[in-house]
């Protein structure tokens, strides 16, 4: 039995002369928090829909839950798509009762679930109306909570933080973890890097359609030397010499990457050269440098994946 | 889970949130209006139905006897015809020409039964001639019966009732006609009126955005064949509800009067039950082989402008269809009858309208039987398109 939620092997998906997937390979293991990161028409959202068996790839193998065709593992997955879509004139307990039973769950009991989840998530009262007449947080929590109401092992997000406020942002985040807390693996795509910080154990950033990095957000880090600022009181000197290459001032600073050789040399010759240290900081790369370094600079177009 | 366990949870949820909104109401009230307005007419006026012509008053100004023959010959032949003669009335036998006035009357009756004068204006007169004729010559018969002392006796002829004569093969009668043109333009309409609606229906569901969470639970023939079932289920409860309402709506009128009692329909050549049967399968298969297109047309759709540039069409497009088949009504087993008939579209049109004019059943069970292939192959094609159709929404980057 794989212990892989989620395998790809060079999926390729192409619209017309556009490619939008160029060959991504992916590995998931299950009971994980993963973040499949990309600019804006990177091809996360084609990446998802072909994992999901949504539209089917024009080349590559997919795997879903170790299942060869992605809806006979429909009933184990949950789905939250980037553009949300209720029914406005059903009530929140019959639409959370309704996306269940497209997974199998009985309507009955998906009717019980949804009064439970309402309730836990303070939103008890909204149970019985209809989502036209609800806010929008109200109503994405209620496709979040329709999304596992049949208690998935699986469930995926494609840009679930994007449209909500800070409060309704944080409560998410805590049920993404509550949920991989009682196994379930999560795979959510984003283009806002400090969720991803915050959650995933590991990613994959996606840039052109194709995969640029996957593995621990420590190790996407690491991918960037730490960078050193330096404020010193001495404008020239002898111990300029010491500064690399690269560095550069800025705003009354210098800023360079640290250097191979470490920052005790470097201190001595800055100490000896006379620079007159006011203050030496030295700063490990965030996870959006890393993804700025990985994913490039790439101008935002439209999405070849908003035609799939 | 099964894919007609999706399709049923995907058309349950259609046909609720249809027949449950106030939208639907509407949709049901729409042709009732009618009917409604009709009966509330009928019963607040108190008539039972449009008034009766006056019947013309005639006065009776013969000397007494003969006033009484008379008025006994008229009550004689009234009940013989079953129709109705002038009225009469007795009026002064010694002022004959002051009756008209007298009693408003249209004409007035004088003189004795060999020499009866009938006095009046002129289109009066001539309104009243031949049943008055008709009256004194029975009232002069009665009389020399009488005289002869001859018992009145009428005498009533032998009635045998026998088959009518034999049809030519594939000729139908007025009656039969009539039925053929009302299922097929009833088929039609409704079939029109319903397979739009769920092309609406459709771009309505692209509209809120819900057809990739469908998408990625069920497989996409489910979400096809849940829309087309769900809004088949949706149409059968409005079609029931105007059958119920107008089966409501002659019953109200016999009791009020404005329908006789004993109400005969004209009969369908297999027969009123049959043809009632034919008819609710012949409005499902004409359905689902328009609603088949129509929604796998739709999915190629995404905006409400779109889809109002190709209602049009695909409504002329049925009207022409509509034409076709109604010109085969009376020529039953005509070539262009049979080429319709296989033709799947026109099919159901032309097959209902040859259950009201021709007997047998077999030709029936064939035509569904090839609607149902039909119907088959549309949805796995139309099926295809929506798949291919349905969850496009925007530009495509060129590479």
């Amino acid at each position: 039995m794989t212990n892989l939620a989620i395998e790809a092997h060079g999926l390729v998906k192409r619209f017309g002369d556009a490619v939008a997937v160029a060959g991504i390979d992916l590995a998931i293991p299950k009971g994980m928090i993963y973040g499949i990161l990309g600019p804006n028409g990177a091809g996360k959202t084609t990446t998802l829909r072909m994992l999901l068996g949504i539209i089917d790839p024009d080349e590559g193998e997919r795997k879903l839950l170790g299942r060869a065709s992605p809806l006979e593992a429909a009933p184990l997955v949950g789905y939250l798509p980037e553009e949300r879509g209720l029914y406005p004139s059903m009530a929140a307990r019959d639409a959370i009762a309704f996306l269940g039973a497209l997974r199998g769950l009985p309507l009955r009991e998906g009717r019980r679930r949804a009064e439970e989840m309402l309730d836990r998530h303070g939103i008890g009262q909204v149970a019985g109306r209809a989502i036209r007449t609800l806010s929008k947080g109200q109503a994405q929590t209620v496709q979040l909570l329709g999304t596992i109401v049949h208690h998935p092992k699986l469930i995926v997000l494609d840009e679930p933080f994007s449209g909500l406020d800070a409060i309704n942002q944080g409560r998410l985040e805590r049920l993404l973890r509550r949920e991989a807390e009682d196994g379930a693996t999560i795979v959510f795509s984003t283009h806002v890097i400090a969720h991803a910080e915050r959650l995933c154990e590991r990613i994959t950033i996606i840039a052109e359609g194709r995969v640029r990095f996957e593995g621990s957000v420590e190790s996407a880090r690491a991918t960037l030397k730490p960078r050193v600022r330096l404020v010193t009181r001495s404008a020239d000197g002898p111990w300029r010499k010491a500064l690399p290459g690269d560095a550069r001032h800025e705003a009354g600073q210098w800023r360079f990457e640290l250097p191979e050789a470490g920052i005790e040399p470097l201190l001595t010759a800055l100490i000896a050269g006379g620079a007159g240290i006011e203050s030496l900081a030295i700063e490990r790369p965030g996870l959006h440098d890393a993804f700025i370094a990985i994913a490039g600079d790439i101008d935002e177009q439209p999405a070849a994946e908003e035609a799939a | 889970m099964t894919l007609f366990a999706a399709a049923r949870v995907i058309a349950r949820r259609d046909y609720f949130a249809t027949v449950m909104s106030r939208t639907f109401l509407l949709f049901l009230l729409g042709p009732l209006l009618p009917i409604v307005f009709s009966i509330a007419y009928i019963y607040m006026t108190g008539h039972a139905g449009p008034e009766e012509p006056a019947r013309p008053l005639v006065a009776l100004a013969m000397d007494g006897a003969a006033n009484e023959a008379v008025m006994a010959a008229a009550v004689r032949i009234e009940h013989q015809l079953d129709s109705d003669l002038p009225t009469l009335i007795q009026a002064d036998a010694h002022r004959p020409a002051a009756a008209l006035a007298d009693h408003g009357a249209t004409a007035v009756l004088s003189g004795t039964l060999a020499r009866p004068v009938i006095e009046g204006p002129r289109g009066s007169v001539k309104e009243v001639a031949g049943a008055l004729t008709l009256v004194l010559d029975d009232a002069r018969r009665e009389a020399a019966l009488s005289d002869a002392g001859i018992a009145s006796a009428t005498v009533r002829p032998v009635i045998h009732i026998i088959a009518p004569p034999p049809r030519q093969p594939g000729k139908s009668d007025g009656n039969e006609r009539a039925v053929a043109r009302t299922g097929q333009t009833t088929l039609f309409v409704l079939t029109l009126m319903l397979a739009n609606m769920l092309l609406w229906n459709l771009v309505e569901e692209k509209s809120n955005k819900v057809m990739e969470v469908l998408s990625a639970a069920v497989p996409v023939r489910a979400i096809f064949i849940g829309k087309l079932v769900g809004m088949l289920a949706i149409s059968l409860t409005a079609v029931f509800a105007w059958a119920g309402t107008a089966a409501l709506a002659i019953f109200a009128a016999q009791h009020l009067g404005a329908l006789p009692p004993d109400l005969a329909l004209p009969a369908p050549a297999v027969g009123l039950p049959v043809y009632a049967l034919l008819m609710l399968l012949y409005f499902i298969a004409s359905y689902l082989l328009f609603g088949g297109v129509l929604l796998g047309l739709g999915a190629q759709l995404s905006s409400m402008r779109e889809i109002q540039s190709v209602t049009l069409p695909a409504t002329m497009a049925q009207l022409v269809l509509f034409v076709l088949a109604s010109s085969v009504v009376g020529h039953p087993d005509s070539p262009v009858a049979l080429g319709a008939a296989v033709f799947p579209l026109t099919s159901p049109l032309v097959m209902i309208a040859r259950a009201g004019e021709l007997p047998g059943l077999w030709p029936h069970l064939l035509a569904l039987a090839w609607q149902a292939a039909w119907i088959a192959l549309i949805i796995a094609f139309a099926a295809e398109r929506f798949r291919s159709g349905v969850l496009q929404s925007g530009p495509v980057r060129r590479a």
